[in-house]
């Protein structure tokens, strides 16, 4: 059997979310599975950090080879997967936090894109694949409100996917990690 | 080892004869007034170091080692005192860190920044617009003479031309020089050299945060140590500016800027600016994190900071407002490193401009801002003085001597008014130094001996820029052990320091109060620093409190963070 996690190390271009995400569902487009879970790791043993990706696949590509290298081709990078392949340093970072859950901030998540606005913590963590939400001061109650503004990253951290949240005006918790924090100098530096 | 004992020396002789000791152990071979070009300075470094090593042997080290370099060590090598207590502390307010219309991100004329910081009292300001490709192209010569212009309309407002940083590798910071023939020239060629969005945009780092810029960085601080080592310019400093806000400032890099010009870099933000980014949507406020500290940690932050550290603690930095945290950490080796407040002021919360419409990447400017008539809620910076300032003693209102008292550490970062000055006396009440030191400075005691700290505070004597009059609530006496240098440079806390004392400002207290607090046979180098608060928002352990994103009225929590006073223990 094929494995279900691969990981790559994305070129510059392909790190921002939205691009790592279009370029993942295009090379896995028409190949019979998706990306079900898409985290990106950090890989900090050299001077200058590296990202990798690692991806959980809903099943076995029709034609694994192909869709692997297609994916190699938009990642702009050797693919690895479980069990099989070399790839850079990044690559096998994000396999490997992945696997254990030991590390990595997912972009996509099983449940992600029912979640509304609004959610008590108790539902984020019944109808996706969260397993806990953490509160920066302290536990957060299950009839806690996120306002999630639909935006989510949650991570992992001791095999758990986590969710931070932080209070936020109004009573309610907010993700610590927000889709636009603010940008100084343009977000040029 | 050696250098501790050029701290000791210079320091001494700093305070009794000027700056005239400065140039005495870098006579002659290599000062070259033409040398703009970072790379050929860069090579003299070689010999600038050889000189200082020859000039150590030689015991005239104390002249070249650095000025504020006011060492306590663990050890208890000297018995010389710096920033000796006088009782007389001349205290000028002023913000080193303000944007115009030649930052990208910012709109206001030179002069519109330098009439509000005079309006809200301020006696020196720094203009630090943020460096790059353009600004150093294109800003510099635009923005000196419009410094002349409003240097010359306020007799009595020191303004610092300057530049905020991008530390390759690493957050922002301001750089800023006084006056003299060849400032303009030294920023130009440092900008050039050493901006970490200039080398990115070259090719030379792969990014302006990224790890490959930090020998760039340690490069750009020796440079501008040089520029005083060959006079000229009598002083340059440093402040790296909110610090925690990407968690990109890692202890190490803190640790290697310090020690690679202790004259130079000499502090950070203890407080950051856009302190009005977290009043409240419903209040009519911007409803952002108070500092725009809102960020989660990237690729490029330094991993073992905590979540907590990316977001402000009453108003300060988590880095100082941490007792036993990164702050304490770097005390705890002895070494001097301040806090500062500043505004950050790009555009002001419920100001009625918006910027220019010139191109600032053609042209370095936004051009002339463009009035709306109508307040704008969503900007979060207050103006130059109108909430945070920094009190720095000095020696009289003239440039270099409020260089001298920030980069000797005799700085107070205050919020809200909340004080109007402060006078600590730091001494050796028994066997020691009787007359003590006073901020930033350092004093002794033998063995056994007790150390006696006295603190006068002037509180507010009339309201803040909102009009309330703040009252002080309380003050602590903060204190760790010096434990020398960090063998792990990038520790970041000090579990030993800790509130040994809170004093609690009575309501029959008007004008000043004043507290004291001695130690009994003291057994170790130790630090002691102050910090106050009104008492509005304290957790369980009279520590701030995270605020929160978009619920934070930075008038109902007021701080002030005073720097600290070594004390050596000898024999």
């Amino acid at each position: 059997m094929t494995a279900r996690w691969w990981a790559g190390a994305p070129g510059p271009d392909v790190v921002p979310d939205a691009h790592l995400l279009a370029a993942v569902d295009w090379a896995l487009a028409g190949s019979g599975a998706a990306a079900e879970l898409v985290c990106t790791h950090v890989d900090r043993s050299a001077a200058t950090p590296r990202t990798g990706v690692a991806l959980r696949l809903t099943g076995t590509p029709a034609a694994p080879e192909a869709t692997r290298e297609a994916l190699a081709r938009v990642l702009g990078g050797p693919v690895l997967t479980a069990g099989s392949g070399s790839a850079p340093g990044p690559a096998q970072v994000a396999l490997r936090e992945a696997r254990s859950g030991a590390a990595g901030r997912c972009v996509r998540f099983p449940g992600q894109a029912a979640v509304p606005g609004q959610v008590r913590a108790g539902d984020l963590v019944e109808s996706t694949a969260i397993e806990e939400v953490v509160g920066l001061t302290g536990p957060v109650d299950a009839d806690a409100v996120i306002d999630t503004a639909g935006f989510l990253r949650p991570q992992w951290a001791g095999g758990r996917l986590t969710l931070l949240v932080e209070r936020a005006a109004g009573g309610v918790f907010q993700p610590f990690e927000v889709e636009f924090p603010h940008e100084c100098c343009g977000g040029a530096h | 080892m050696s250098h501790e004992h050029h701290g000791h020396d210079h320091h001494h002789g700093h305070d009794q004869h000027g700056h005239d000791l400065v140039h005495d152990g870098v006579e002659g071979t290599w000062a070259d007034p033409e040398a703009d070009d970072p790379l050929s300075v860069s090579r003299r470094a070689f010999l600038a170091s050889a000189a200082v090593v020859a000039g150590a042997a030689a015991g005239l080290g104390s002249a070249v080692a650095g000025v504020g370099r006011g060492v306590a060590s663990a050890s208890g090598g000297g018995d010389r005192t710096a920033n000796p207590w006088s009782g007389r502390s001349l205290f000028l307010a002023g913000d080193h860190h303000i944007h115009t219309q030649f930052s990208p991100d910012a709109q206001y004329e030179v002069e519109t920044q330098a009439a509000q910081a005079r309006q809200f009292g301020l006696d020196w300001i720094v203009i630090t617009d943020h460096g790059g490709t353009a600004h150093q192209k294109f800003s510099i010569d635009q923005i000196t003479p419009k410094i002349e212009e409003s240097r010359r309309r306020h007799r009595d407002l020191l303004i610092f031309q300057g530049l905020e940083w991008n530390i390759p590798g690493a957050e922002h910071a301001t750089v800023f020089l006084p006056p003299g023939r060849s400032t303009v020239d030294i920023l130009r060629a440092f900008e050039a050299g050493y901006d970490g969005g200039v080398l990115a945009d070259q090719g030379k780092i792969s990014g302006a945060t990224a790890g490959d810029g930090e020998p760039f960085a340690l490069e750009a601080l020796k440079y501008l140590d040089n520029q005083v080592r060959n006079r000229r310019t009598e002083i340059a400093l440093m402040f790296a500016n909110h610090p925690s806000r990407q968690g990109i400032d890692s202890p190490h890099e803190i640790r290697n800027w310090r020690d690679a010009a202790p004259s130079v870099a000499v502090g950070m933000e203890g407080a950051p600016g856009h302190q009005a980014a977290g009043i409240p949507l419903t209040a009519g406020g911007p409803g952002r994190a108070r500092g725009y500290y809102d960020r989660a940690p990237g690729a490029n932050s330094f991993p073992a900071y905590p979540a907590e550290s990316y977001r402000t603690h009453g108003g300060f930095d988590w880095m100082t407002a941490t007792v036993g945290g990164l702050w304490d950490s770097l005390l705890a080796e002895g070494l001097p490193w301040w806090v500062t407040s500043t505004s950050d002021s790009h555009q002001v919360f419920g100001d009625t401009r918006t910027p220019g419409t010139q191109d600032h990447a053609t042209t370095g400017s936004r051009g002339t801002p463009v009035d709306t008539g109508a307040p704008i809620t969503s900007y979060g910076d207050f103006w130059p003085g109108q909430y945070g300032s920094t009190l720095v003693a000095s020696r009289s209102r003239d440039y270099v001597d409020v260089m001298k008292g920030l980069q000797s550490g005799q700085v107070v970062a205050v919020h809200g008014r909340l004080i109007d000055g402060l006078d600590l006396r730091v001494r050796g009440s028994r066997r020691g130094d009787e007359r003590g030191a006073t901020l930033g400075g350092r004093t002794w005691v033998q063995r056994g001996g007790d150390v006696e700290v006295a603190i006068t505070v002037q509180l507010a004597g009339g309201p803040n820029a909102s009009g309330a009059v703040p009252r002080l609530a309380k003050v602590d006496l903060i204190s760790g052990p010096v434990t020398g240098p960090a063998g792990d440079r990038d520790v970041f806390s000090a579990p030993q320091t800790t509130v040994v004392e809170t004093f609690q400002v009575s309501p029959r207290d008007r004008r000043t109060a004043t507290f004291r607090h001695t130690f009994r046979n003291v057994q170790q180098s130790f630090y002691v620093r102050l910090r106050g608060s009104d008492g509005n928002q304290l957790d369980a352990q009279g520590n701030p409190l995270i605020d929160v994103v978009a619920d934070a009225d930075p008038w109902q929590d007021l701080w002030f963070y005073a720097n600290p006073v070594f004390v050596d223990v000898v024999r």
